[in-house]
């Protein structure tokens, strides 16, 4: 059993399905993120475990115990909001020592237990201060602080980062993962950001449509998504839609589509074939032999995206456009719209989804 | 024509009885307001049903009818079921009755105008409702509502002239009484509104002080 775990939870909100006969299981000390678009039930998955409500129907169990008959307090969850959520009318320090407080600590504790964690976010120098003196993602590391204060046994972090701009949220993501490290406190992780949820999580569930379409550790997630939707949300975005031919070949568009590995289908069954932009290889008209290569079509560039180091040009094979990346150079750029150029196929890197 | 204030200034003292009677009403109406208000604004947020529904319905009822007809029923209408009330204590209760609907729309305006997630934070930190309302939500709340509750005392201040209806001499009873025997209805009510706008930029003045007093950042 897990140190979180649900089974079978559902939930409802008049006729919405949020969510469907879920299972998870989080092991402790580990940090599990809930990846999905919104909707598809990750922060209800987490507001049933912080108890803010209950699932019409399920189990939720947290260190052993039924957590639908303990109270919000008896739960021991620290949470961290989007909007960070601190008290504006208390400082720094009284935010951190809230929930000691609360639960009657003495007041030497409360000074010890406050001074590390500040120490600890870093912004020991701002206790007296109010959140609002603090930057965005200061008021995030105190809200981090507070949540970690009461000890929690589950910190429930709910799109954290998603306030923030850009350079202030890659930072803290490290942060988090290594405060959470230092703390060893077994963490949920909810957003939308699949580079985020990689990047951070020992574990990433996807959810879509309140369920779980696939779990397990980030590269297993990037390298090998098994269904079409977590692909596509993981950022693999061509999408080829083919037959089988025989075990190593396919038929896309009338074009042979020869596999690395076979696939155990009988001839005419439709499969989706999921590559990632990298690996669909450009070139440019002559650069390659066109005789004797498999998996090489002839398209023409429908459009080009300049992404920094790379640059994401769209390719038109046929009717079909195929996305693809490549390091950002002097050959890219000087590709014009509509010009004849070749893509190929790495399909050693595709994966088949039937 | 010509305006002819020197026939208006013997009266001078009548009228700051009136402005002292008026005063005095309109700061017991907003005490009795506040309480009311407090008291009905919480019972609207408070997770308990039956409570929510009286304290809509209180709302409901006060805002829907006109002030001169609840004035009416406590003063004229009271004493026939043997409930007899001074005038001046009749036109206080009403006003404050009054006052008290508008207050508690505030005050729920106020309360939820504070983020949700911070009452969700205070409650996995293990706070009781109270406890959470009391620390956390009323300090921010007040906040929020003094703009608004300048606004409703300034109302209330101006609302007590119809205690005049209740032969109250307040301030504009002792207009009405003036302009009797000296006819000069222009100049009187000019001093009448004189001495009103007084009253109400004081309390404008005295509400913005407080909010400034409050304004932390």
């Amino acid at each position: 059993m897990g140190y979180i775990e649900l089974r079978n939870v559902s939930k409802r909100f008049g006729k919405v399905v949020a969510l469907d006969n879920l299972n998870l299981s989080v092991e402790k000390g580990e940090l599990l993120t809930l990846l999905g678009p919104s909707g598809c039930g990750k922060t209800t998955t987490l507001r049933l475990i912080a108890g803010f409500m209950k699932p019409d129907s399920g189990e939720i169990y947290i260190d052993g115990k039924n957590a639908l008959s303990m109270s919000i307090k008896e739960r021991k969850i620290g949470i961290v909001f989007q909007n960070y959520a601190l008290f504006p009318n208390l400082s720094v320090f009284e935010n951190v020592a809230f929930g000691l407080r609360a639960r009657g600590e003495s007041e030497r504790k409360i000074r010890d237990k406050v001074q590390q964690l500040l120490e600890m976010i870093g912004i020991a120098d701002k206790a007296s201060s109010l959140p609002s003196e603090l930057s965005g993602g200061q008021q995030q590391r105190v809200a981090l602080a507070r949540a970690l204060a009461i000890e929690p046994k589950v910190l429930l972090l709910d799109e954290p980062l998603s306030a923030l701009d850009a350079k202030v949220r890659n930072m803290l993501r490290f942060e988090i993962k290594r405060i959470q490290r230092e703390s060893g406190v077994t963490t949920i992780y909810v957003t939308h950001d699949q580079e985020e949820a990689l990047s951070i999580s020992d574990r990433v569930a996807v959810m879509n449509k309140g369920r779980i379409e696939q779990l397990g550790a980030p590269a297993e997630i990037y390298l090998n998504p098994s269904t079409k939707f977590v692909a596509d949300f993981v950022g693999v975005n061509n999408f080829l839609e083919a037959v089988t031919w025989n075990g190593e070949t396919l038929l896309w568009e009338g074009y042979q589509l020869k596999l690395k590995t076979p696939v155990g289908l009988t001839p005419n069954s439709k499969v989706t074939v999921v590559i990632r932009p990298e690996d669909v290889l450009l070139f440019k008209l002559g650069e390659i032999p066109e005789e004797g290569e498999e998996n090489l079509f002839r398209g023409r560039v429908s459009g080009k995206i300049f992404l920094g180091p790379i640059t994401r040009v769209a390719v038109k094979v046929k009717e079909k456009v195929i996305l693809s990346d490549s390091i950002s150079s002097e050959k890219i750029f000087s590709l014009a719209e509509g010009e004849e150029v070749m893509v190929k196929i790495d399909t050693s890197k595709a994966k088949v989804i039937t | 024509m010509k305006l002819d204030f020197s026939i208006v200034f013997p009266y001078l003292p009548m009228f700051f009885k009136g402005a002292k009677a008026t005063i005095e009403a309109s700061i017991l109406a907003i005490l009795i307001g506040l309480a009311i208000g407090t008291i009905v604004g919480v019972g609207r947020v408070i997770p308990l049903k039956p409570i929510n529904f009286i304290a809509w319905l209180y709302v409901y009822v006060i805002r829907g009818t006109p002030l001169l007809v609840q004035l009416f029923m406590i003063y004229f209408g009271l004493p026939s079921i043997g409930v007899e009330l001074e005038a001046f204590t009749a036109g206080v209760i009403g006003l404050g009755i009054n006052s008290g609907g508008y207050v508690a729309e505030i005050v729920r305006g106020g309360i939820e105008a504070v983020p949700k997630g911070q009452l969700e934070a205070a409650k996995v930190l293990g706070l009781s409702y109270i406890q959470t309302m009391w620390h956390i939500v009323l300090p921010q709340a007040i906040r929020n509502m003094l703009p608004a509750l300048g606004n409703e005392f300034i109302t209330l201040v101006k609302e007590s002239s119809l205690l005049s209806t209740l032969a109250i001499t307040e301030l504009t009873m002792v207009g009405q009484q003036v302009r009797s025997v000296t006819f000069a209805s222009f100049e009187v009510f000019i001093v009448v509104a004189l001495i009103y706008l007084v009253i109400t930029t004081a309390v404008s003045t005295l509400v913005r002080y407080i909010e400034r007093k409050w304004q932390v950042r």
